[in-house]
């Protein structure tokens, strides 16, 4: 393919695919006309969301039946495991040591970024200088991993004690306390809340611009009368937006939730899961790329999907008490 | 971390950051030489022959880490082979060549000529009978005279030869400043030297200068050190059982090697900050510290590509007048005093084409290793080519080194399967860290060791 | 939400400088170290980058603008990305909106697998997919590097807009049917419009995260530099084994981030309130 067609396929892409997208759900409409409405209002639905599901079941559902599979089977998928690939998560300290820390990363990453998010949202929505807010938070998501793991190897960077330190943090903790320097990422007692907050440091700008448009969404009338009522910004926040923000803050709660627990890259790139910070997706790349065990790595797979089960839960009673209003 | 949703982990792991831990020398900014006409003209000549006379064309997919200048130099000692050919050589680099290589094999797409630096990985793949053998295309009378044994047998798997070495770089050079350093020049034994780097610690100066951080291949410039005293200290035939996995890690010659090095790396007198400084210093700065004012040290170990390197990115170091190397020294009378301790990407295909046939071939010539030395790079794994052939005089010392070697060993982190490579990282850090768990960490190699050889 | 009472003002200055802050200094670190020299930045902290005697460089700059084939890979970072995110915001609103607004058998269900699937991790996906790209004859290729970012954001995509959507008021829908639209009518004149923020705020996500894909460019694309994104050409600055040019990565980053931060600046406006404001009245 040349650069020029692929350009012209990209640029038709870019304007074909929502225009022939709605052409397919005007297409529907018209071959729907016939039927009753109760059968239009049945079949409809399924209609709408045939290309997403098309997109799912090729790419995810049917990649992740097969993890199921060979998660019963052997390193190279030649032979029927059984449980072996589970019962080797059971029982390894690596595999413990990996699930305690995603769950320290799950609790620490989603209430640092949901704290966060929603405090620079609705502070940064009485302000003029709004966009120059949320730009700032924003940056970071841009910014690669490698190039993350520059920027923090000068925020956590060591030098013994008695020389000039480099690290920013470093010199300004020696500074202020006269003690001895940290070695943030190699000191047990420090490193996980340190690669932590790498991830918050890289993740707070989505949570703050989701919040700030759900905040947006909030019709201006309900803020109106509740001023009108005399509520201050406290109870504000309490009784209207907090309630209104909800169903968002549920949805962002369980979108960090889950990119926490397959935290990789930051862990990956700046301490290899040494010093005991490995979490879970460090050992599904070790047992999937290095020690080429599919059995093993699909089981841990599964495992995060399991570990996952209870923010599905949440969602399903969030789902529920929607449906009922 | 965090691409929510359905963004997968970019694995980039940018280099200084690499599980690769070898060989190399000038960083980008380096001119890449020319090969002189003569050169040039007499690689198309052994390429055409290595065709069989003929011109198949076609494109040759060759999948490897190299970048920048190096990926420059090295297209280069291919250029030859493609105009004589007509095949064109489409170079596919990519920092995580463990994930790329492991996913485009499994989903059925390998690259047609793998350019790897873990040896290992190799060995994996040929006796899981990915790699197609290439002895048959050969004249393994002439390689076995001009490619180094120690070589050879790492591309060995049963009875037919997968694996070609392209370049080469001695590892384990004592470097050191030779305006500050006071002590023996070569030292006759590693006793001879730590008396030297002893008396200096008792009068206040650290001695040494070791970086262990490597982002996600931290580790690998100890595991390099300990590799060292196995040759030295326990001998080349514990040091081939060991990486084989047929020597435990538990035994007395493996922990004496890593003793050895703790003797240096875990002692504040030796090294400034030790332990803490070693873990949390890059292996890319951590030499700086030779040039630092005060000077943190006087010794440092690291591959031939330091001392231009250094001279190209710390101000006013020129080579030899500022930096210069001693081989490592002999340690013991069990030990193999002369091997040397070599890394470098050693190249095998997966797929039996008139393409692949040709540059294989390629290779094996002495001409392509001209190509190599010109290139200002490398070492050239080929034996025949001439040390004055190197362009700068630090390249001629290593090359002399080579050359001279009774035998090469290719590092052992590189030549076990990657599960053990990744783990005697980690376990070099462990202890460093914690010196007093030693006999836990080596029962953890073993564990280890158990399952990443069955495979 | 209308800004009132100026006195209570100061804090809330306060607490955002000290958070932009707090978010500004590792970027700041990062600018000065990238107008340093490599070996300045081993020996002193970043900081004394902006005292005197100043000794700035341009040369990672210079290098990394100068790198073979950037201009290319900047246009290929451009194909891959426009379309994959246009592909997957218009598919995922529409699936998004017969979640969140049609009421169906099976509704739940399927929408508590969509949500499972989010926690798939990427690398398990991969080699089927690629197994699958062979027999079709996409791996290597555009539209299958595309499809592959679609795929994999599309539970994201539905999860996330589908909330926003089911937040809409229910009057704006009402007065449609009471109109007699069409469902696809509604969808386009009501819906989207009002969505626009949600919408907005997915797609620059999603932009920078393909912008910044690393992993399935090389996969599916291949290192080969005619098709290579940014990120892989960027990722091979430094030298694999030596470490060298580590520090052109302190460039690289804001030379990498200009791009997609110029995007969020300029879709900013569908941020505001208005646009929903405007609909329900």
């Amino acid at each position: 393919m040349t650069s020029t067609t692929t350009a012209l396929l990209a640029a038709g892409v870019t304007v074909g695919v929502p225009v022939a997208l709605f052409g397919y759900l005007w297409t529907v409409e018209k071959l729907l006309t016939p039927f009753t409405e109760r059968t239009r209002r049945r079949l409809r639905p399924w209609a709408w969301l045939a290309p997403a599901l098309i997109l799912i079941g090729v790419f995810l559902f049917y990649p992740m039946l097969n993890t199921l599979l060979l998660s019963f089977r052997s390193a190279d998928s030649g032979r029927w495991a059984g449980l072996a690939n589970f019962r080797y998560l059971l029982d390894d300290a690596e595999a413990h040591s990996a699930l305690r820390n995603s769950l320290m990363w799950v609790v620490l990453l989603t209430a640092g970024c949901l704290l966060f998010g929603l405090a620079i949202a609705l502070l940064a929505d009485r302000v003029r200088y709004e966009v120059g807010v949320k730009s700032i938070v924003v940056m970071p998501t841009a910014v690669s991993f490698v190039a993350g793991a520059v920027i923090w190897k000068f925020m956590f960077d060591y030098q013994p004690a008695g020389y000039a330190q480099t690290g920013t943090l470093n010199a300004a903790w020696t500074t202020v306390s006269r003690q001895p320097p940290v070695a943030w990422l190699v000191d047990t007692s420090t490193n996980n809340s340190a690669l932590i907050t790498v991830g918050i440091w890289m993740t707070t700008g989505f949570a703050t611009v989701i919040i700030s448009a759900a905040l947006k969404m909030v019709p201006a009338e309900l803020v109106e009368a509740a001023r009108i009522d005399g509520a201050n910004s406290r109870q504000l926040l309490r009784h209207v937006l907090l309630p209104q923000l909800r169903p968002t803050l549920t949805v962002v709660a369980t979108l960090l939730a889950i990119s926490a627990f397959k935290a990789f890259d930051v862990v990956y790139v700046m301490t290899n899961g040494n010093y005991h910070t490995d979490v879970i997706a460090n050992l599904l790349y070790q047992q999937l790329f290095i020690n080429q065990d599919f059995g093993r790595a699909s089981a841990v797979a599964v495992l995060l999907t399991a570990v996952i089960s209870p923010i599905l839960a949440i969602n399903v009673r969030t789902l529920r008490r929607e449906g009922r209003e | 971390m965090i691409r929510i949703g359905w963004k997968p982990t970019a694995v980039v792991l940018g280099s200084a950051l690499l599980v690769t831990a070898c060989s190399s020398s000038a960083p980008k900014t380096a001119p890449v030489p020319t090969a002189s006409g003569g050169l040039v003209a007499a690689a198309q000549a052994a390429a055409s022959t290595a065709a069989g006379g003929k011109r198949p064309g076609g494109t040759l997919d060759l999948m490897g880490e190299l970048t920048g200048a190096q990926l420059t130099a090295y297209l280069a000692t291919l250029k030859p082979f493609e105009d004589a050919t007509g095949i064109t050589v489409k170079y596919e680099t990519t920092a995580d060549l463990f994930a790329v290589l492991q996913t485009r094999i499994s989903g059925g797409k390998p690259p047609d000529v793998v350019s790897d630096p873990s040896a290992g990985q190799l060995q994996t793949l040929a006796q899981q009978g990915k790699l197609t053998p290439i002895d048959s295309w050969l004249n393994m009378g002439q390689v076995r005279s001009q490619f180094p044994a120690g070589l050879l047998n790492l591309g060995t798997s049963g009875s037919h030869l997968y694996g070609l070495f392209y370049n080469t770089s001695v590892q384990n050079l004592v470097w050191y400043d030779p305006k500050t350093y006071t002590g023996p020049n070569p030292p006759t034994s590693w006793a001879q030297l730590q008396t030297w780097a002893t008396q200096q610690a008792a009068a206040g100066h650290t001695p040494w200068c070791v970086g262990l951080e490597s982002g996600s291949a931290s580790g690998w410039p100890g595991a390099a050190w300990i590799e060292q005293f196995m040759l030295r200290q326990a001998g080349t035939a514990a040091y081939d059982s060991w990486w084989q996995g047929k020597l435990a890690w538990s035994s007395p010659q493996v922990k004496a090697a890593f003793q050895a090095f703790g003797q240096v790396a875990t002692n504040p007198r030796m090294v400034v900050g030790a332990p803490t400084s070693v873990l949390t210093t890059s292996f890319s700065t951590s030499p700086n510290g030779l040039y630092s004012k005060p000077a943190k040290c006087s010794l440092t170990v690291q591959a031939d590509w330091l001392g231009n390197t250094l001279a190209q990115t710390v101000p006013g170091v020129t080579p030899v007048n500022d930096i210069d190397f001693f081989a490592f020294p002999a340690v013991s009378s069990t030990g193999d005093g002369g091997v040397i301790e070599t890394s470098g990407e050693m190249l095998a295909t997966f797929r039996d084409t008139p393409q692949t046939e040709a540059f294989m071939r390629y290779l094996a010539t002495p001409q392509f290793a001209a190509m190599v030395a010109s290139s200002g790079q490398w070492l050239a794994a080929n034996k025949t080519v001439p040390a004055t052939s190197y362009s700068t005089v630090l390249e001629q010392q290593a090359a002399r080194t080579y050359d001279s070697a009774p035998d090469v060993r290719y590092t052992a982190q590189g030549s076990m399967p990657l599960a053990m490579e990744t783990a005697f990282f980690s376990a070099v850090l462990d202890y460093v860290k914690t010196p007093a768990h030693l006999d836990a960490i080596l029962a953890g190699l073993d564990r280890t060791a158990a399952t990443a050889y069955t495979k | 939400m209308a800004s009132r009472p100026r006195a209570r003002r100061l804090p809330v200055h306060l607490t955002l400088l000290v958070l932009c802050a707090a978010w500004l200094v590792p970027l700041v670190g990062l600018l000065v170290s990238s107008v340093r020299t490599p070996y300045d930045i081993t020996t002193s902290g970043w900081w004394h980058g902006l005292l005197p005697p100043y000794r700035f460089t341009v040369d990672n700059y210079t290098q990394v603008l100068t790198t073979g084939g950037l201009g290319r890979a900047f246009v290929n970072s451009l194909l891959i990305t426009v379309p994959a995110v246009t592909v997957m915001t218009s598919v995922g609103a529409v699936a998004a909106y017969a979640f969140a607004r049609m009421r169906f058998a099976g509704r739940r269900t399927v929408f508590i697998v969509l949500i499972a699937l989010l926690v798939v991790p990427a690398q398990m996906a991969l080699a089927p997919v690629l197994r699958l790209y062979n027999t079709l004859h996409l791996a290597g290729t555009f539209p299958g590097i595309w499809l592959v970012h679609a795929g994999f954001a599309m539970p994201f995509a539905v999860y996330l807009l589908r909330n926003f959507m089911a937040g809409l008021p229910e009057e704006v829908f009402e007065q449609a049917a009471v109109d007699g639209a069409s469902a696809p009518t509604v969808f386009l004149r009501i819906a989207l419009p009002i969505s626009a923020p949600a919408l907005a705020s997915f797609a620059i996500f999603q932009f920078l995260w393909v912008w910044n894909d690393l992993l399935l460019a090389l996969i599916f694309l291949g290192g080969d530099p005619a098709v290579a994104p940014m990120t892989v050409s960027l990722s091979n600055l430094v030298n694999a084994n030596t470490g060298q040019g580590w520090q052109l990565l302190t460039a690289a980053a804001f030379v990498s981030m200009a791009f997609p931060l110029l995007i969020f600046l300029t879709l900013q406006r569908y941020f505001v309130r208005g646009l929903l404001a405007g609909a329900v009245k």
